[in-house]
């Protein structure tokens, strides 16, 4: 990738990578710092970037700092008191429902994690999922037959 | 239909990216069995949690935080690519000379193995050939 490209990729990607890392983190003020830290660390190394990976290389970026900053300030566990304000109401799910299916999120593989966020953050088809990261459409679809069905295993085992 | 190829098949039949055929297959077990119509339940649910998104916003001034951030770093990841760009060429030379004086030095001993004059017998075992060897040198003839 070109450095001349940065541009436009971080236009199309600070949204979602904003809210991922919001997602995983649930601070705002850590995930300011930690989106700056991502681009940061991306553009570092874009010469070495193949076009075609790149979103999966961000999200991939994103992932590990997130955990690693979470782990480093020892709260695995911590989110902002708007975290849950900022949430609709949802009659069938409670508050807890959403925390268990965010933790969840947290512990899955980066790559299910990434399809996980692009089909529901950014409303993607399987097809626009696997030209955004560079795989086949059945590998998408298998790809999120797994994350979904860890996701729906988890909250089922939290809820018992 | 199977109950493992409909569990499968529930995922893409929620997300509507399954085909016609299949959607009719999946939808025909489903009126039959209770298990998977109740997986298919959890899986909707789960469908509406991930829906939910929260309303977060990135602040205006991030935007300009990172671009700023770029551009102060950008003579540095300039300098730090022309050094290894400089760096590469006497690796690279290293590498050539090193693979070049190995091959010759390769050569040359495998070629004096293979052309030393066969003089006197080796003994390489003991027993009966051994035997046979040191008389030999001995110049002794047993024909």
């Amino acid at each position: 990738m070109r450095s001349d490209q940065f541009e436009s990729f971080l236009k199309a990607n600070e949204l979602r990578i904003y809210h991922y890392i919001y997602q995983l983190t649930g601070n705002e003020a850590d995930t300011q710092d930690l989106v700056q830290a991502v681009f940061f660390a991306f553009y570092e190394h874009i010469d070495r970037i193949e076009e075609i990976t790149a979103v999966s290389y961000l999200y991939r970026i994103a992932h590990n700092k997130a955990l690693t900053h979470l782990k480093n300030a020892g709260r695995y566990i911590s989110t902002d008191p708007i975290h849950f304000r900022s949430l609709p109401q949802q009659p069938e799910s409670s508050a807890q429902d959403y925390e268990i299916l965010r933790l969840a999120i947290r512990d899955l593989p980066v790559k299910l994690a990434t399809v996980i966020h692009l089909q529901y953050y950014n409303k993607m088809t399987y097809k626009e999922i696997a030209e955004q990261m560079g795989l086949s459409v059945k590998a998408v679809e298998s790809l999120l037959v797994r994350a979904k069905k860890l996701l729906r295993e988890k909250i089922l085992k939290e809820n018992r | 239909m199977r109950c493992r190829k409909a569990n499968e098949l529930l995922v893409p039949y929620l997300d509507k990216e399954l085909s016609g055929d299949a959607v009719l297959r999946l939808e025909k077990h489903l009126h039959t069995c209770v298990s998977c119509r109740v997986r298919l339940s959890e899986y909707r649910k789960l469908d509406t949690m991930l829906k939910v998104r929260e309303t977060i916003e990135m602040p205006d001034w991030m935007r300009e935080r990172i671009r700023h951030q770029i551009r102060m770093h950008e003579p540095q990841r300039l300098a730090i690519r022309r050094r290894w760009n400089l760096q590469t060429v006497p690796i690279t030379l290293a590498l050539l000379l090193s693979m070049y004086i190995g091959t010759l030095i390769g050569i040359k001993t495998f070629t004096v193995a293979a052309t030393e004059p066969a003089g006197e017998p080796e003994i390489i075992a003991y027993g009966e050939t051994t035997i046979f060897d040191l008389a030999y040198m001995n110049g002794e003839n047993h024909e």
